[in-house]
């Protein structure tokens, strides 16, 4: 039965999909006689506590009972940046199949590229990879994102282009402290100033106590989510305006922000905690009045979380910030683009690897793996349809997404997480709701996109310090260790770093994405 | 023709006579020593050639000593001190050295000078084991201890709020970085840097105590003329030491404690080289960083040293 689901959705998709010429072939599986082929993929460890590859999770076993292939898990859970960027710095006995770092941008692919490290995939995907050529005409800024300026595919990033239509990302608020204190759901950075003020002085969460904490941050610099209400039209640190390409810290509405989120920060009404190390701490002692920011998951997340110290616990998100006569500001998807992987140059089994990584990211099969998990364990075919089970649903120790996160569903490599499994798991609660909410509503993110030689060169150069001291100074504006006087100062020293530079780039790279992307 | 010389040839069979008899004499020690030689070659004079990196445009696939060179050599150099952090981190990096000297020096010699005049033994012993105790603590818990005794809701700002102050968040000030970093490293490590001395003055002669007391000489006197003045080749051989390594701030405390907020004072070269070349990747640039660090330490220790022999003539080498 499932089968034959599996083939009809199958054969929807290539009718869908294109009508293009394609040029791979379909591999048979599995793609390689059982015990003859073994991979080694270093990067990440599963992002579910205390659940690790190596022990040999169901849905990665099942892929290995498909594909016939053997994966040595090479990976870790704390300093993956450190231990891959040393490893593959040594040159020797380099991982198959491996992640590329630095993960906050997209150098690290021209980096290990150019060095020969990584191997051009192209001819590869040409083909062997079917389903990676079908995603690429589904989704062109996904095909934009992976190719090289020289035209080559070095690599292929994390995909969450799908499951990102569902999942906003943005501020939460308790709606019961809203209630219980009689007030309106805040939308401008008036309002918002107000609301915080009565979350922090009419003690919501009723102790007696003055310990509430109105605004709990990600980190500080998150608390740039709220930039809306100052006239930027979206709340991302570049978009495109009038065919240009801005970048938000040195605009002239930034400077307004600034001085609001002082104002807060002074009065106490931002978190003190500016790398948000606590923040689960302090939703958990039911003190957060509102939360900067986070995927739609965590709206249950944090429910979740607090239930201890108080059922009622509501988290909803907030409308889009706006001030005053202004029009309404768009909601910048997340990023799409999540840690790019790649094949090395010590890869005995180019051909299988390239297969495998179709297969898990790309092809029906593996994407039912990654989001229902295996069929009798987490779900079930009712009527056609994935159910899951009791296990996922109602699971002894984890919420449903965590625990098909344990059986290796939502795996941390070859990332392309479906979106349709991700409303089951949450069938019936707000996250469900929200997804659907804000689907088609939100804009795409700014492209990301690899760099050539030049503007590789050109970032490692500029980039790093240039880095440090925005979001430095814009800690120091909000906590005011740096006064506000001091503003043209500051756009003066950023641009003497090399930011008009840095924006040229991305410029560069915006129109590169347009002519990738045909538009 | 020289070398055929019948007593050279004596003289050099009786040297490596002389030679396998001190080695067959002292093999045991040799071999308790063996490790320790091994470790310095394999992990700190074999990895010396890597320094070259500095001068060269790292390419993973060709090496390090394949890599072309840096075009102009000092290329690293120059960026390293015409970038913007700069004088910021040569201004950190020497603040905090020469705060950490100025603590972490002294302390530990008062310390065991008072525990000398201590009478009771029992006192004496507990008060040594309380306090090299925080040495064998790990600096992950210790900066973690410190973190949650001096957050906003910690029981030090829980104290300053009852007495009617305001909670500051200590550890985004960029004015209380450095007390932090010099006096947690203080209570770390005064009490085991002083166990050194306490064997110093422990090996003084007793008799010299006895003179000066027939001479009249109190405690005060005593300690004056006779224990520190016996331990003062001790103090300034560790001294010239220190001063080798007073640019060497590891970096892993430093992230442990720092964040955006207090760079302004805490990031110091190592820290900067630890973002920029490993969490980056630089690692030429890295290298160059770290080389110059180096030959000013070695610079340091060079000038105390020879200020040293020329004063006081106690020096290291």
């Amino acid at each position: 039965m499932a089968k034959r689901i599996l083939s009809t959705l199958l054969a929807l998709m290539m009718c869908l999909g294109t009508t293009g010429a394609l040029a791979a072939e379909e591999y048979s599986l599995p793609i390689a006689e059982p015990g003859t082929v073994e991979l080694t993929y270093m990067g990440s460890d599963s992002w579910c506590p205390n659940v690790s590859f190596k022990d040999g999770l169901p849905v990665q076993n099942a892929i290995e009972e498909a594909t016939g292939i053997k994966i040595n898990w090479d990976v870790y859970s704390s300093d993956l940046e450190l231990v891959i960027q040393t490893r593959l710095a040594a040159g020797v006995n380099l991982p198959d199949i491996t992640e590329i770092p630095p993960f906050d941008s997209t150098i690290g692919v021209y980096r290990y590229a150019s060095n020969g490290v990584l191997i051009p995939l192209n001819d590869l995907i040409d083909q062997y990879a079917p389903n990676i050529l079908k995603l690429f005409e589904k989704y062109p800024s996904l095909k934009a994102a992976c190719t090289s300026p020289d035209g080559n595919i070095y690599a292929l990033p994390g995909w969450w282009g799908d499951i990102n239509e569902v999942v906003p990302d943005y501020i939460m608020i308790r709606q019961d402290w809203l209630t219980k204190l009689g007030l309106e759901m805040p939308t401008t950075p008036e309002q918002w100033y107000d609301v915080l003020c009565a979350f922090r002085d009419q003690d919501p969460n009723g102790n007696g106590e003055k310990d509430e904490v109105p605004v709990v941050t990600l980190n500080l610099l998150a608390t740039k989510f709220f930039m809306t209400g100052f006239g930027f039209p979206t709340n991302a640190d570049w978009w495109t305006e009038d065919g240009k390409t801005v970048y938000y810290p040195v605009d002239s509405r930034y400077k307004d922000f600034l001085a609001w989120l002082n104002k807060l920060y002074t009065e106490g009404l931002i978190s003190t905690d500016i790398e948000g190390t606590q923040r689960q701490q302090v939703v958990a002692q039911d003190r957060a009045g509102s939360y900067c920011h986070d995927p739609s998951d965590w709206l249950a997340g944090f429910d979740t979380l607090c239930a201890e110290a108080n059922a009622d616990c509501d988290f909803e998100f907030v409308p889009m910030i706006r001030g005053e006569n202004q029009e309404e500001p768009l909601m910048q998807k997340r990023n799409s683009i999540w840690r790019y992987f790649g094949v090395t140059k010590d890869c005995k089994y180019p051909e299988e690897a390239v297969k495998w990584i179709d297969f898990c990211y790309a092809s029906e099969q593996g994407q039912m793996l990654y989001g229902y998990g295996v069929e009798g364990l987490s779900y079930e075919m009712v009527d056609g349809k994935p159910q899951f089970t009791d296990y996922i649903m109602h699971n002894d120790v984890y919420d449903p997404f965590l625990a098909l996160r344990s059986i290796g569903g939502y795996p941390c490599y070859a990332i392309n997480d479906p979106a349709q499994a991700y409303l089951d798991c949450f069938k019936g609660s707000k996250v469900e709701t929200v997804g659907n909410e804000y689907k088609g509503k939100m804009v795409e993110p700014f492209p990301t996109m690899l760099g050539t030689q030049e503007e590789s060169d050109l970032y490692s150069e500029i980039w790093p310090d240039l880095q440090t001291y925005l979001e430095e100074m814009f800690i120091n504006f909000v906590t005011g260790s740096e006064s506000l006087d001091n503003f043209d100062q500051y756009v003066e020293n950023a641009y003497s770093m090399g930011l008009e530079q840095i924006i040229a780039m991305k410029d560069a790279q915006y129109q590169r994405y347009l002519s990738v992307v045909g538009q | 023709m020289l070398a055929n010389h019948p007593a050279r040839v004596e003289k050099r069979q009786n040297a490596l006579s002389r030679l396998g008899y001190n080695l067959s004499k002292d093999k045991h020690l040799l071999l308790i020593i063996l490790p320790t030689v091994l470790f310095y070659l394999l992990f700190c004079y074999w990895p010396m050639y890597g320094v070259v990196i500095a001068f060269k445009d790292f390419n993973i696939s060709l090496g390090i000593l394949g890599s072309d060179w840096a075009n102009p050599l000092f290329k690293h150099f120059s960026s390293m001190v015409n970038s913007y952090y700069f004088p910021r981190l040569l201004r950190n990096t020497l603040i905090i050295s020469v705060e950490q000297l100025l603590f972490n020096f002294p302390l530990p010699i008062i310390f065991a000078l008072l525990l000398n005049e201590v009478r009771s033994k029992r006192l004496k012993l507990v008060a040594q084991t309380c306090s090299y105790l925080p040495h064998f603590i790990s600096m992950v818990v210790v900066v973690g201890i410190m973190m949650d005794l001096l957050s906003t809701d910690g029981l030090v700002n829980q104290l300053v709020v009852r007495m009617g102050g305001a909670a500051i968040p200590f550890f985004n000030e960029p004015d209380y970085f450095r007390t932090l970093y010099v006096g947690s490293g203080v209570w770390q490590e005064f009490g085991w840097n002083s166990i050194i001395y306490l064997a110093a003055i422990a090996a003084v002669d007793t008799q010299q105590y006895e003179a000066s007391i027939v001479d009249g000489a109190g405690r005060w006197k005593q300690l004056w003329y006779i224990t520190l003045p016996s331990i003062a080749p001790t103090i300034i051989t560790l001294l010239i030491i220190n001063m080798g390594w007073m640019l060497n701030i590891g970096y892993e405390k430093i992230i442990l404690m720092y964040n955006r907020a207090t760079y302004e004072t805490a990031d110091v070269f190592s820290s900067y080289v630890y973002r920029k070349g490993l969490l980056d990747a630089q690692y030429s640039f890295a290298g160059a960083v770290g080389l110059a660090n180096s030959a000013v330490n070695i610079f340091i220790l060079l000038l105390t040293n020879a200020i040293s022999k020329r004063t006081c003539d106690i020096s290291i080498f």
